[in-house]
């Protein structure tokens, strides 16, 4: 049997609750033992004090919140953070054929055999359209592969090629699809160190549709998606349902925040529910502030985190602004093939809005059969 | 700019604004006082639970200065106080431990609990087991028991005694392993399942 289970069963499930006079005993002694409060001074006209303080009073304050001053720029709460985002997202319109961003998206992973980390980078757009009849698109070009620890590479001798494990995400020259079921996937697979060229390729299987596996909406979806934050979650959580029971709350509020990220990034969700996620996250227990940063674009912003397992996924948001500037995963623990600390997949989002515009496709396509419609089996890539 | 900070949602928000209005904290102490007292009485006794738990709370209020108010839940932060207060009671809990080895658990629960306990009983494994528990270092007990008694996650069990995940796994881990050995099962791969809920 569960050795936890019978640990529980060797202990009373129900002891004796505590009696009335017990509890109001307890709250008593909780409060009586505290030396007195602070108390708030209100400055009046110059005049002096208006003093509510009982005798005794510490940590004296002249401003009217009570507290040390704080300096500009203060580092918010996670919550008040994304609720200040909610409120700018809800003022945007939500016009435009498209919803466009341009992002740099990179991951790092070990190559095989080596004891350094590479970081790709690519270049991408995504199209995704507000018409069901239009398809998403992506258009995207390899920036280069650069090793993490410069130092590591050049006692490696300082290739300029690798091999790596194909994982459906660091595949060979491919961004983002893989080929037909599992094609690439956990194979060896040489990379190269070159920046490559732009080629387009679909962000979605059907017209109207943007992403894919678990994370694909349609426009009519995303149009008819609750936009009370609540009724969102539950909403959310019924989709997710389609990955099996067996995860526990604390897993699915942390898939949760990840697919709510995805609506924020780049699917074209109207600015109703952009803040209705944002609020939604709001209220997720397990979001953690993570301070002020500096993104590897240069930008500030705070960081808020929520971790699942042995990942951690952050955003970077403008307090000023409310915009989401980045994405990240990292590894919190190391384990096989993966170092601490490891970007597992990190986005800098360098525009995200409506666009009345078009995308103008490159002659290169990717993915796309004979009669111009996406490979079924070939974007099959989770989380996108 | 935005508009200044709302006050964060949850307990924390509670906490943060109890610090110039202290009366507003005890609705953390009307939501969680039952709860911190119903895992001390297990742990220990009743009686004794009386006095950790008021002594939880008075130690709660006291720092609430120091609430991370970036945790929207205060559970984590109670159950660790409540856990290093019961750590002033380890030569009791050992004693109790013994005793919950001879006899059943009481108030029989009804359903699966009832199953296990009954379990228990008839394959003879209480008196192993509870000694396991009782031999286990403290620091793997506390772990042991933030997630069967207290229902606690793994990250909450980090935050309630403030040492890293990493650290609750393998402690979690290792007691695991002791107690499957008083179980009898030689088998490692045997039901690795968790098994612990409220």
């Amino acid at each position: 049997m569960n050795d936890l289970d019978a640990v529980r069963a060797l202990y009373p499930e129900d002891p004796p609750a505590p009696s009335a006079h017990t509890v109001a005993a307890a709250r008593l002694r909780m409060t009586a033992a505290a030396p007195p409060p602070r108390r708030r001074w209100r400055l009046k006209a110059g005049l002096g004090l208006v003093a509510a303080a009982t005798a005794g009073a510490a940590a004296l304050t002249l401003l009217p919140s009570g507290g040390t001053p704080k300096p500009p720029g203060t580092v918010l709460s996670p919550q008040a953070l994304l609720l200040a985002a909610a409120t700018k997202a809800e003022k945007e319109p939500s016009k435009g054929a498209y919803w466009y961003t341009k992002r740099i998206d990179g991951m790092q992973r070990f190559p095989l055999g080596k004891d350094y980390l590479l970081d790709r980078r690519v270049e991408r757009e995504v199209w995704a359209p507000s018409s069901p009849k239009e398809y998403s698109w992506g258009i995207e070009r390899l920036l280069g592969i650069k090793p993490v620890d410069e130092a590591a590479w050049k006692r490696d001798g300082s290739p300029r090629e690798w091999k790596v494990r194909g994982d459906g995400d660091f595949p060979a020259g491919r961004a983002g699809c893989i080929g037909p079921l599992g094609e690439g996937m956990n194979r060896s697979l040489t990379v190269t160190a070159s920046p490559g060229e732009r080629y387009a390729l679909p962000w979605g299987a059907q017209p109207g549709w943007s992403g894919y596996a678990g994370h694909s909406y349609s426009v009519a979806q995303l149009a008819a998606m609750p936009v009370d934050p609540g009724a969102l979650k539950v909403r959310l959580l019924k989709d997710m349902k389609r990955f099996g029971d067996g995860m526990t709350a604390r897993d699915l509020d942390a898939w949760i925040f990840d697919l709510g990220i995805r609506l924020l990034v780049d699917r074209p969700a109207p600015s109703a529910l952009r803040a209705a996620v944002y609020r939604m996250l709001a209220a997720l227990p397990g979001v953690a502030g993570r301070g002020r940063v500096t993104d590897a674009l240069g930008r500030t912003g705070q960081a808020i985190a929520m971790s699942r397992n042995a990942v951690e996924t952050r955003i970077v948001v403008d307090p000023a602004t409310g915009r989401l500037l980045s994405t990240e995963e990292v590894a919190l623990y190391p384990g096989i093939e993966r170092r601490k600390g490891q970007l597992l997949r990190y986005e800098l989002i360098q525009e995200a809005r409506w666009t009345a515009r078009r995308p103008a496709l490159p002659a290169e396509r990717r993915n796309l059969t004979k009669d111009g419609v996406p490979v079924k089996e070939a974007c099959k890539r989770y989380g996108s | 700019m935005i508009a200044p900070p709302e006050a964060p949602p949850g307990d924390a928000g509670v906490i943060g604004r109890s610090r110039d209005e202290p009366e507003l904290f005890g609705a953390i102490f009307d939501a969680y006082f039952a709860e911190i007292h119903r895992y001390l009485a297990r742990r220990l006794d009743a009686h004794t639970a009386d006095d950790l738990a008021a002594e939880t709370f008075a130690v709660a209020f006291r720092g609430r200065d120091r609430y991370d108010l970036s945790r929207p839940n205060a559970r984590p932060w109670l159950y660790g106080i409540a856990t290093n207060l019961a750590g002033r009671h380890r030569r009791d809990e050992r004693r109790k431990l013994t005793a919950l080895a001879r006899v059943g658990p009481g108030a029989a629960a009804a359903g699966h609990e009832d199953a296990v306990a009954a379990r228990v009983t008839a394959e003879g494994v209480r008196g192993p087991l509870a000694r396991a528990v009782a031999a286990l270092p403290a620091g793997q007990r506390d772990v042991l028991l933030l997630v069967v008694l207290g229902g606690l996650s793994y990250e909450e069990v980090a935050v309630a005694l403030d040492v890293p995940f990493g650290t609750v796994s393998s402690r979690l881990n290792r007691a695991r392993k002791k107690l499957r050995k008083a179980l009898g099962d030689t088998d490692p791969l045997l039901d690795d399942q968790e098994g612990a809920s409220r």
